[in-house]
């Protein structure tokens, strides 16, 4: 009798100890959500300027960042005027430059720019023969668990290219 | 003897619940008081989160969402009380375009296309803060024989708050 009044205590102490856990898990995962909106804007914010961003160059094919990745895609081996490098090699270098300037300002961030055509549209690479997806950046492409997407989509001349941007934290 | 046993397990296990108790009492004080401070950074951070989405999209300082046009950067540097009547007292703007090491400060009075940095409403005093990649439309990007073009550069907008005095 004494033993089940004692097994009783020791039960309701256990009960409360794991009550208290639980709470303190499920108040502590609210805490992470304003953390999470900012890291989503900035995400978003980040591919959104820098395919917005002009390259300096006046020839129409990669006036912008935009304009010089579809043109890499759809006109790989093109010129691009004033700069001397093909489309596709100054898509690449701009891409990885922007960033590693955002970098600078937020260092703990890791970020991985793909680049791939959907709806149909199959670009090959010249030298492989493989399908053509654009892959710039720090972050490895298989890194899951807190990692923040953001998608654009570039359309030009009926083609549409989708562009993801991932960012995680270091 | 066999109550003299009884009596002590009954008064070793109220210390025992005392001590959980006791314990619990503590852990939960020192969370609350966590807590307390947690929840005063949460909507420190909420407020600056939403002082820089009215910031990223009011026609104010930008053309287009994420956009800032330079020259409403520019006039804004002189008007900090107009800022203030739509973002709140304590916040400053930074705004620096990327691609160059030296930084420039953008005349109010005068257009500058060199320059990279403006400054709304800062002071000196402790501050939190949260950065965004943006854009800056700089309105006399480009200058040719034929006319004056437009020129999108990569920028970072910096908001922050002032620590209550």
């Amino acid at each position: 009798m004494r033993n089940k009044g004692q097994t009783t205590l020791v039960m309701i102490v256990i009960v409360i100890i794991v009550f208290s856990g639980v709470i303190l898990f499920l108040l502590s995962l609210a805490e992470t959500v304003s953390q999470e909106e900012y890291m989503n804007l900035y995400a978003h914010n980040m591919l959104l300027s820098v395919l917005r961003t002009d390259t300096g160059y006046l020839d129409s094919s990669c006036q912008t960042v935009a304009d010089t990745i579809s043109c890499a895609f759809l006109e790989p081996s093109r010129v691009c005027e004033g700069s001397g490098m093909t489309c596709r090699d100054l898509a690449g270098s701009l891409l990885e430059g922007h960033a590693s300037r955002l970098e600078e300002t937020r260092k703990n961030y890791l970020y991985l720019f793909t680049v791939e055509p959907t709806g149909g549209l199959v670009v090959r690479d010249p030298e492989t023969g493989e399908p053509m997806v654009m892959e710039v950046g720090t972050l490895d492409p298989s890194a899951k668990g807190d990692v923040m997407t953001a998608n654009e989509r570039i359309v030009k001349g009926g083609n549409i290219l989708k562009v993801q941007l991932r960012l995680a934290k270091r | 003897m066999k109550g003299q046993m009884g009596m002590m397990e009954y008064m070793i296990m109220t210390v025992f619940i005392m001590v959980v108790i006791v314990i619990l009492v503590f852990f939960f004080s020192g969370w609350q008081i966590s807590q307390v401070q947690m929840q005063a950074s949460k909507t420190r951070s909420e407020a600056l989160l939403s002082g820089m989405k009215n910031v990223l999209y009011s026609p104010l300082f930008s053309r287009d969402d994420s956009m800032f046009d330079d020259a409403k950067l520019s006039a804004l540097q002189v008007k900090c009380d107009k800022v203030k009547e739509v973002l709140g007292a304590d916040v400053f703007i930074e705004v620096k375009v990327l691609g160059r090491e030296a930084e420039i400060p953008c005349d109010p009075y005068r257009y500058d296309i060199n320059c990279n940095y403006w400054s709304i409403c800062k002071r000196d005093g402790t501050h939190s803060s949260l950065v965004m990649p943006v854009n800056v439309f700089r309105n006399m990007g480009n200058v040719l024989p034929s006319g004056v073009l437009g020129r999108t550069d990569l920028a970072t907008v910096k908001v922050g708050v002032y620590d209550a005095q």
